[in-house]
């Protein structure tokens, strides 16, 4: 898995700005619950965390889903539990759900949807992208 | 996170049931009352009520989100479910030393917490 | 607002991750086409155009001469470069992105 560089130098301390960026459909590989599994670790280190979920990654969102048909985890039921986490900073980009015909009313509703300009500033606003 | 790949075997409330090396079930179905009070009783824990609620609690999280909390989820949700006296880790570090979030998975027959430091 | 470094691994003829980089590019970032994404150097993919209008796009000279693509097929907006420039450009962008 590719991760981000170098980021912006600030203080030791000072919480940085990570965005972790979620690409990719829940199961189709491992890398939407590696992702996951990344964002609940990091929460512990109390760093200014938000997540993105572009392009397939919007399917993540998606209500209903059985995971346990095919043995996985629930993608959707882990991503309910980020409020326990401190996780609440999430965004979903509004040209990718578009794009596959996803409704609001399909996915969880604690969500910012993002017009393409409004993504482009937020990922620029990083101190670090994480890519999954 | 850590796998096990070798399987032990061990007698728990007089059934042979596959635990990873560090003690957790492998497999959920095979957790029971007792079952957890051999677990317990392993770690040096006498199980009361309180620690029933909070064993109780953890399962249905893990129910709710398929994961299993880390300390500060795991003091929130006992915060919105038992109420916030005890949503402090004083508390929950009283009844299952020395760590909760950890011992308390072992015993409720869950995964060992991935993200737990 | 940091400027970002793209880095594209796929080819613009099988799939839609240059596409979906370039709904995401600001002004001031950076595209680095490297593996097979260097065939989005080539001027007949759908969004040849987009690349040729970035001002900082790279390619991988080893991965485009390795595929047979000439040097001289690419546009000349594109700087060829080689693994030292490309661990120099990810230091010198404050931010990076690897889209894959």
């Amino acid at each position: 898995m590719m991760m981000a560089a170098e980021g912006n130098t600030t203080t030791m301390n000072a919480p940085k700005k990570l965005l972790f960026v979620l690409r990719q459909a829940p199961y189709g590989s491992t890398l939407a619950k590696d992702a996951l599994d990344a964002i609940l670790a990091t929460s512990a280190y109390e760093q200014d965390l938000s997540i993105a979920f572009i392009d397939d990654g919007v399917f993540q969102l998606i209500n209903n889903q059985q995971s346990e048909l095919i043995d996985q985890k629930n993608i959707a039921r882990i991503l309910s539990a980020l409020p326990l986490y401190d996780i609440t900073q999430l965004f979903v980009c509004a040209a990718s759900l578009a794009e596959r015909g996803i409704t609001l009313g399909a996915i969880s509703e604690d969500i910012t949807v993002l017009e393409p300009e409004a993504l482009r500033t937020l990922l620029s606003q990083q101190d670090h992208l994480l890519s999954f | 996170m850590k796998k096990g790949k070798q399987h032990n075997t061990k007698q728990l409330a007089g059934k042979n049931i596959d635990v990873d090396k560090e003690g957790y079930l492998r497999h959920l179905d095979d957790w029971s009352e007792g079952v957890a009070e051999c677990i317990a009783q392993e770690e040096g824990i006498i199980l009361t009520q309180d620690h029933w609620a909070v064993i109780n609690l953890l399962r249905e999280f893990y129910h709710t989100f398929d994961v299993s909390p880390a300390m500060r989820p795991l003091v929130k949700y006992v915060g919105i479910h038992l109420g916030k006296e005890k949503a402090n880790s004083i508390y929950l570090l009283t009844l299952f030393p020395p760590s909760p979030a950890r011992i308390a998975s072992k015993i409720a027959g869950l995964p060992r917490p991935a993200n737990c430091l | 607002m940091s400027a970002i470094l793209h880095i594209v691994n796929q080819s613009p003829f099988s799939s839609t991750l240059l596409k979906q980089c370039m709904d995401r590019f600001n002004n001031d970032d950076g595209l680095i086409l490297l593996e097979d994404g260097v065939y989005g150097a080539m001027s007949q993919h759908p969004y040849a155009q987009n690349v040729r209008n970035i001002k900082r796009c790279y390619a991988i000279k080893n991965d485009l001469l390795a595929r047979g693509i000439s040097l001289d097929d690419i546009s000349d907006s594109i700087q060829v470069i080689d693994y030292d420039e490309f661990v120099q450009l990810t230091i010198e962008f404050p931010l990076s992105h690897s889209w894959y």
